[in-house]
């Protein structure tokens, strides 16, 4: 659980960088600050050199022997200043008065001292490490409550005793969040310290292309910089959990009880957002947007800018619908047990927020269009509101699985009109299969909640013909979505290999249905998340070799 | 009838003052307990009860008085006293196991052992389940169960618990409660309680020692010797000895 949310946050944050540096990279129009699809090919051109990884290395030596270091000295120092009334009387006012003097000035001495090699370099960092990791960990021993002590005490434990099993376990999660924290300082004084004097490093890679005025290459160095940030973060996360297991635990109960509670606020509300419109679900429609673009290469060539923006576009029109499917039906998702703890009724979310939320997405959206071509901009609004629409259909019509299927299966449609200005029989054909996979198993999420809709006079297929019937509608829509593969063969003139893929696909569809029983319908979840993953996924790749295979088989 | 000086724990005349210039927290305190007897320390909160019970346990020394356990004078915690704190004093770092079996390590007893016995106090408190699970996890009904089993696993005579179940629900405490007078009937424990419930020091303890506000003085030494079975819970005797009780700590 948690670890997805991180994913996604992560997903998001990055998402979101690259739109801000894409349109500050516009607005700028300079060489200085490349489009961000520019700084990635560098990068990805950067990473399949031997000296690019030559560098990182050296860098990631550098930082890791430094906190390695740091940590092996300040640690234990911490515990014992921490412990010791009598060490604490002396060393704390010393630590305290040298804490603030910034240590980077300490450079020429050290460079003087120890050279222009590592060592000197390690020492630097190591040096402004070790006081964040001792006095977070002077601080969190004595923030350790004296019922520990006592209990201990009372047993007969002896001083040593007492560290090895109060002090030492109870301070290692603040050094490991010392830890995580300076891992951005670590970064930022390896790469002061690789500005001069040193023909190696991320450092020297991005102040040697600065030098050479090679702008885009300054961005290699900067991302590989932060890779390697992101990934000493993750490690310091993972080696927590791993020897601090009790800490997990204790921070995932408090969690629970305040969700506000969190390190890093803005990221877990982008991560709440990212819960409300069930942004992991983008799977299911992603990989016909993929499959589209693989398609429409037969007929028009494809730049980087356009597949930018039709991502902006999709990422933008997805979460607008969901956020007011989840707006409009928030009264009707806190009635109901199943979708009670949604952000929205249980009031993760405020209502205001949500608008704003949705207004934004919404301009994502036009924005993107707009960027495509004009005929896009212009019917970015219909699509809007065909989107729209369809959350208040669940409330007069049985049709609303359909009309849901027919919203997201405007996906291939939509791409190939965005890329070639025209539709095509075939591409509605795979619109065809879309719809009615995401209608089939609409109808199949909606018998869990026939009773619940029932109820609340919401329509529904089971609601309104009964479960069996529902399961029967579902079966025949899904044979259509396997028909529609055999006509996609046949217009496409894909490689048989794509066969294998329609096969399995059909085959996952039969399973799916003998999964789900009428009178147990505990197995929807299952076949919901697991098989339908599955059935986009294959779908894209199955298109994908039908199309790449021609030229190798 | 056993003289005096066959007390297991005899205290007389006990002061102690934190601070010179505050007001002392415990004064003129005496109280003897015979082998295998139970006292309950009840009265207002902050007067003095808990430090009793730490100096008790030698944990904290006391400037005036004796403290006799066994006959000998307390110089610091001894091996034969177990004492559970207010909350548990459960490391959260350790297992239920490890808790368990801290006060053994300490001791050096032998890994094998440890378990063994370990495992058998933790099929009779009813947590063998738990064994691995670190006690953020558990209730606080279990994790007094924990700490009743780390301080039993010391095989101790005398037994000091702080509040024990003051952060139970009732039906939790009065299963605690039931369990802990089977303990002491078994293990043939000296034991003092502080609490702060009437009914609780009535059902507990032989006798019930009410304490003054502070400087605490003794107030009174109240008999009730019916105690220890589970059913006096619902006794006409049990109400005539709250009552008794009340009306004691309620004199001014």
């Amino acid at each position: 659980m948690k670890a997805t949310r991180t994913t996604f946050g992560y997903i998001l944050s990055v998402a979101g960088i690259f739109l801000v540096w894409k349109l500050a990279a516009l607005g700028v129009s300079s060489p200085v600050l490349p489009p961000p699809e520019d700084a990635l090919k560098a990068f990805l051109i950067h990473a399949a050199t031997p000296v690019f990884w030559k560098y990182f290395g050296i860098s990631a030596y550098r930082v890791i022997a430094s906190i390695a270091l740091a940590w092996c000295l300040a640690f234990p120092a911490g515990i014992v200043i921490g412990y010791s009334r009598s060490l604490d009387r002396f060393l704390s006012p010393l630590i305290f008065m040298t804490y603030p003097v910034p240590k980077i000035v300490l450079l020429p001495v050290i460079l003087l001292l120890f050279g222009l090699g590592d060592c000197s370099k390690i020492i630097l960092i190591g040096i402004i490490l070790f006081f964040q990791i001792l006095v977070a960990t002077c601080d969190g021993v004595k923030s350790i409550s004296s019922k520990y002590y006592d209990s201990l005490l009372s047993m007969g434990a002896t001083d040593k005793d007492i560290i090895r099993e109060v002090v030492f376990p109870a301070a290692l999660p603040y050094s490991f969040t010392a830890l995580r924290i300076t891992t951005g300082t670590a970064i930022s004084v390896l790469f002061f310290t690789e500005s001069f004097a040193t023909t190696s490093g991320l450092g020297y890679l991005i102040m040697n292309s600065w030098a050479t005025a090679a702008y885009t290459d300054i961005f290699v160095g900067i991302i590989g910089m932060s890779i390697l940030g992101i990934l000493l973060y993750e490690v310091f996360s993972c080696l927590e959990k791993v020897v601090c297991p009790w800490h997990v635990i204790e921070t995932d109960t408090v969690d629970e009880e305040s969700q506000s509670g969190s390190a890093i606020p803005v990221l877990s509300r982008i991560v709440t957002y990212a819960q409300m419109i069930k942004f992991s679900h983008t799977v299911f429609a992603l990989p016909f947007a993929l499959a589209s673009l693989v398609l429409v290469r037969r007929v028009a060539t494809l730049d980087i800018s356009t597949i930018f923006w039709i991502a902006m576009a999709m990422v933008g029109a997805r979460s607008a619908a969901m956020g007011f499917n989840r707006y409009v039906d928030a009264v009707f998702d806190a009635n109901n047990p199943r979708t009670a703890a949604r952000e929205l009724p249980s009031n993760v979310l405020s209502r205001h927020e949500v608008i704003i939320f949705i207004v934004i997405s919404s301009l994502v959206f036009i924005l993107s269009a707009a960027m495509l071509s004009q005929p896009c901009f212009w019917l970015s609004f219909p699509i809007l509101a065909v989107l729209f629409f369809y959350s208040y259909t669940k409330r007069f019509t049985w049709l609303s699985h359909i009309i849901l299927g027919f919203g997201i299966s405007l996906v291939p449609m939509a791409v190939w009109f965005a890329v070639t200005g025209t539709l095509s029989p075939g591409i509605s054909v795979l619109s065809l299969f879309l719809l009615t996979y995401i209608a089939g198993f609409d109808v199949l999420y909606a018998c869990q909640d026939i009773d619940f809709d029932r109820r609340e006079g919401l329509h529904s297929i089971p609601a309104a013909f009964g479960v069996r019937s529902a399961l029967r509608v579902s079966a025949f829509l899904h044979l259509v979505s396997v028909l529609s593969l055999a006509a996609l063969y046949r217009i496409f003139v894909l490689h048989p290999l794509f066969l294998v893929f329609a096969v399995v696909i059909a085959v996952l569809f039969f399973v799916e249905h003998r999964l789900v029983k009428t009178d147990d319908l505990t197995q929807v979840n299952v076949a919901f998340y697991n098989i339908n993953s599955i059935i986009s996924v294959l779908l894209f790749v199955g298109i994908l070799m039908g199309e790449l295979m021609w030229g190798v088989l | 009838m056993r003289v005096n000086n066959g007390a297991v724990i005899q205290v007389r005349s006990l002061y102690k003052k934190f601070n010179a210039g505050t007001l002392a927290v415990l004064d003129n305190v005496s109280f003897s307990l015979e082998d295998g007897e139970s006292m309950a320390v009840i009265g207002p909160s902050g007067c003095g009860k808990t430090t009793l019970l730490y100096i008790l346990a030698g944990l904290i020394s006391y400037a005036r008085g004796t403290v006799m356990i066994k006959g000998d004078p307390l110089k610091g915690p001894l091996r034969n006293t177990a004492f559970i704190l207010q909350d548990f004093g459960l490391l959260p770092w350790k297992t239920v196991r490890q808790n368990v079996c801290l006060g053994m390590k300490l001791r050096g007893v032998s890994k094998e052992k440890e378990r063994i016995i370990c495992d058998s106090l933790l099929e009779t408190m009813g947590l063998s389940q738990y064994r691995d699970c670190y006690p953020a996890r558990l209730s606080g009904g279990e994790k007094q169960r924990i700490a009743i089993a780390r301080a039993l696993a010391l095989k101790p005579d005398i037994l000091l618990m702080d509040e024990p179940f003051s952060s139970l629900d009732t039906f939790t405490t009065e299963t605690l409660q039931d369990t802990l007078l089977e303990i002491k009937a078994v293990h043939h424990l000296t034991m003092i309680i502080v609490t702060h419930s009437i009914e609780e020091a009535v059902f507990l303890g032989d006798k019930i020692m009410v304490m003054s506000q502070r400087p605490a003085h003794v107030k009174a030494i109240v008999p009730n010797s019916q105690a220890g079975y589970s059913s006096y819970r619902s006794d006409e005797m049990f109400f005539a000895a709250c009552r008794k009780v009340r009306k004691v700590v309620e004199q001014p």
